[in-house]
């Protein structure tokens, strides 16, 4: 896995776009961080600098002050120091500013400017001398200067400098502060650099991996998922082609002549293939609704006419079990709503359907009404079906699980009741997908109730009338041949079968290429188009048909071993008009043709007279028949396949005769007379074609008797060919 | 005594070899009637089961289908209805073979007026005049 990671994060870069990668999130981090620093760094600064800003001037003034008042001061209080020039004195006037810590100097000079007293260093200072009262500076210093004067007369001057050193302490701290601010900022700069790398980008790292991996395994799930319905598609084709194949067969053997044991065998291969065949639907249905490939499809229908279809589609289970089935419609319920037919037929069959299954007497009752719904939810009103039945109930236990896939409500039901236990689950997926809900509810009087609730939505357009049914004038239905496109044959024999039997005239093609042929040559009145056919298929024949005969009115019938429901839009949109499900069902064959072709109704005829059964006529005697029968040739590879195979056939021959399966008996002496009578070995054709016609009367004895005797036969023919095989190889030589 | 001649010894010089398909499920009988066709100079090919019978008929342009009657996917009889009633193989020919006595399928011959029944136990006689008949009649 991670040595995947650098291609699959090429990959999945594009995907990827949608969420911050580490690298991204790790700049803009750093970004983050960058303005922050500088934001607070310019903002601390602003704030020394208007400190300081707010203090220099006043301080300025007090300096600036202190230098001015202290010469005015020392003018007046060492006035009598500067006339007698005593130092003395002059120290002491001054030592209130010597004593100052913003002094800096102190001059007193006589009236001749000579100097009297100086403290404090001049280097560098202004010459104030001549201005009274005036402030000059210097980087350092204020300096000011006033004479000494008394009674009018000046006597001296004074000289005084204030140090700025305090206004340049102030700049000094105020450039710390900044550059101490600005290290400060570089240093949490690096520490959240740091803390983004050591902490933050490993953890965005792990969530980019993680997430890598979450979209590869979704993606992967999803792809597998499809993979599994994909196959579920395929298995179910796969199934129901052979099927499609057993069914047809079944219908036409159930109604070809047979013994009453045979018609039962055969009534039960029938159910057991039917059942078969729902249970492969179901799991095709399931693994779809899992899979969420699943669509619903609303279209104009009317409820009372779906439910009383169904009515009449289980009116037959209902009788064999004397059940009474009824249907209850309110008359509020609109005659066209928006509704897929196909899911709700497929939801009521279900519930329909378990109800007779599970009812031993009494009576199956469906009933449906529409109720307005609550202001809350938007549509204006729900169709809620009940379906009741007076059967066993089901036990509190079990009603939990009751909607869940593969349960069944327990045991000892599963026992009596076949089936895969997905019908409810699909069912209640159904409902959900259209919007709806579905319950149950035990009946007081016993029995069940189950109901199903979906949003009504009325529709203007009456649902269309689903073909010319009555509005053409009934034609005769032998007037034009059908065409059958089916690249198989034994669906083809099953097709026209049942064709034949409902009185319609056939052809059959096995191509799309020669249908299309066909079509244009030919006036056919209807075509039955398998859709599945190597080379061209079926719903590219139709659409070539189409477009070389825009207005050619020809209904093209899909025969279609996908039951989906996808399977009707793919088959509408490439032109056909209806479509038959395979395998064919022989009642649904007789109404789509029935309605398409104009005619009133279509029924079947009595099956044609099966080819007649070998009839026991007393065969020619095998006495005199000879062993081999002389000057023919004979391929070696026949007569070897012939030497090899037949002991088993024999052996086969003995047991069935032991067991007294005569069917089974007559079946291998048929097999064993053909090969026998190809190679020209008549004794053995000829005994193997008394056998043929064994009587089930006629005795285990008897039986045995003449399966033993083929034994010997077979010896001597086997010698013989051998002999000859033996003499063609030297001749051959 | 040469077995594979085949093709070179033509017993009846006056039609040209005819495409011939054989389907028969027993190997036996199958070998035997591929054989007697090849010694008449014709091409034969040859199917186990009538599944796919009618694509190798086309892709192979079969003039003349031999059949068995019966075969357990379905009867030869059956088949040929189904071929006759193909628009595309009006000129295909088709001679129904059976281990039967023709008098037991004498049934099938009021069905299918057109169709040669030939019995397995006269091939080497009869077959071969009825494959070129078949093919003629077409």
């Amino acid at each position: 896995m991670p040595s995947e990671l650098p291609q699959q994060a090429a990959a999945d870069r594009n995907g990827a776009d949608s969420l911050p990668s580490a690298t991204r999130l790790q700049i803009s981090l750093i970004a983050f961080t960058l303005l922050l620093v500088a934001l607070l760094t310019t903002l601390s600064s602003l704030l020394v600098r208007n400190v300081f800003s707010g203090l220099t001037p006043s301080l300025t003034g007090d300096l600036r002050w202190k230098a001015q008042r202290g010469v005015a001061e020392l003018s007046y209080s060492a006035d009598f120091g500067v006339l007698t020039g005593n130092q003395q004195l002059l120290l002491e006037a001054a030592a209130h500013y010597t004593s100052d810590p913003d002094f800096l100097y102190v001059r007193f000079g006589n009236a001749q400017g000579q100097l009297l007293l100086e403290r404090g260093s001049a280097d560098g200072l202004p010459a104030a001398a001549g201005v009274p009262a005036a402030v000059l500076e210097n980087p350092e210093a204020f300096v000011s200067w006033a004479p000494v004067v008394i009674e009018g007369l000046r006597v001296g001057d004074v000289t005084l400098a204030v140090s700025k050193q305090r206004l340049q302490a102030g700049a000094q701290l105020y450039r710390r502060m900044l550059l101490l601010g600005l290290v400060g900022a570089s240093a949490a700069l690096l520490l959240a650099l740091a803390f983004v790398r050591l902490h933050v980008v490993p953890i965005l790292r792990l969530t980019e991996r993680t997430s890598l991996e979450l979209r590869r395994t979704a993606k992967a799930a999803l792809a597998s998922a499809e993979a599994k319905s994909r196959f579920m598609a395929n298995m179910s084709h796969e199934i129901r082609t052979p099927l499609n194949g057993l069914l047809g067969m079944l219908h036409l053997a159930e109604r070809a002549d047979a013994s009453a044991p045979m018609r039962r065998y055969l009534n039960i291969m029938g159910t057991s293939a039917r059942s078969l065949l729902q249970v492969v639907n179901d799991i095709l249905d399931f693994s779809k609704l899992n899979a969420g490939s699943y669509q619903v499809r609303p279209e104009p229908c009317s409820p009372r006419e779906l439910i009383e279809d169904m009515l009449s589609l289980f009116a037959q289970r209902a009788a064999e079990k004397q059940l009474q089935l009824s249907a209850e419609v309110a008359p509020s319920i609109p005659s066209a709503v928006m509704l897929d037919g196909d899911r709700f037929r497929q939801v009521l069959g279900n519930l329909v359907g378990n109800a007779i299954k599970f009812t031993e007497r009494g009576s199956v009752e469906v009933s449906a009404l529409s109720r307005p719904m609550g202001e809350a939810d938007g549509a204006a009103s729900v169709l809620e079906v009940f379906v009741d039945d007076t059967g066993p109930g089901i036990p509190e236990a079990s009603r939990s699980a009751l909607f869940q896939a593969f349960s069944q409500v327990d045991e000892s039901t599963r026992r009596a009741h076949e089936g895969t236990g997905l019908g409810l689950a699909i069912s209640k997926q159904l409902v959900e997908l259209m919007g709806g809900a579905i319950g149950y509810r035990p009946r007081e009087s016993g029995g069940s109730r189950f109901h199903f609730s979906l949003p009504l939505d009325a529709c203007e357009r009456p649902r269309v009338a689903p073909g010319p049914t009555g509005a053409a004038p009934p034609r005769p239905a032998n007037a034009r041949p059908l065409l059958l496109v089916d690249d198989n044959e034994v669906n083809q024999i099953v097709a026209v079968e049942l064709l034949e039997s409902l009185g319609l005239r056939v052809d059959v093609v096995s191509s799309g290429e020669d249908a299309i042929d066909a079509v244009v040559a030919g006036d056919y009145a209807l075509v039955l188009m398998d859709c599945q056919m190597p080379g061209m298929d079926g719903y590219e024949a139709t659409r070539e048909i189409r477009r070389r005969l825009p207005d050619r009115k020809l209904a093209i019938v899909a025969f279609t071993a996908h039951a989906m429901s996808e399977e009707r839009a793919k088959v509408l949109s490439a032109g056909m008009d209806d479509y038959l499900a395979k395998p064919i069902d022989p009642a649904q064959l007789a109404e789509v043709l029935s309605r398409h072709l104009g005619v009133a109704h279509l029924s079947f005829r009595p099956a044609p007279e099966a080819l007649a059964s070998p009839r026991s006529i007393a065969p020619a005697g095998a006495e005199g028949a000879a062993l081999l029968q002389p000057g023919l040739r004979r391929p070696p590879r026949a007569v070897d396949t012939f030497l090899k195979r037949t002991p088993d056939e024999l052996e086969q021959l003995r047991r069935a005769a032991r067991e007294q399966r005569y069917d089974e008996v007559r079946r291998l002496a048929h097999k064993l007379k053909g090969s026998a009578a190809s190679l020209g070995a008549r004794e053995l054709a000829c005994m193997c074609e008394h056998l043929q016609h064994a009587r089930s009367d006629e005795g285990a004895d008897a039986l045995n008797e003449r399966v033993a005797a083929l034994s010997p036969a077979y010896q001597r023919l086997s010698a013989a060919l051998e002999r000859r095989e033996s003499a063609s190889e030297d001749g051959a030589a | 005594v040469t077995f594979r001649a085949g093709k070179a010894s033509a017993k009846d010089p006056s039609t040209p070899g005819l495409r011939v398909l054989v389907i028969d499920d027993d190997d036996v009988a199958r070998d035997v009637i591929v054989d007697v066709l090849e010694q008449d100079g014709h091409h034969v090919t040859s199917l186990p089961s009538p599944i796919g019978a009618t694509k190798h008929i086309v892709d192979q342009q079969v003039n003349v289908v031999v059949l068995d009657l019966m075969m357990p996917s379905m009867r030869g009889d059956k088949l040929a209805n189904l071929l006759g009633r193909n628009p595309k193989l009006k000129d295909l020919g088709v001679v129904l073979v059976t281990s039967a006595r023709r008098e037991d399928v004498s049934a099938l011959t009021d069905a299918m007026a057109s169709v040669a029944i030939v019995s397995k136990s006269g091939l080497h006689e009869e077959l071969c005049p009825a494959v070129r008949r078949a093919a003629k009649q077409r």
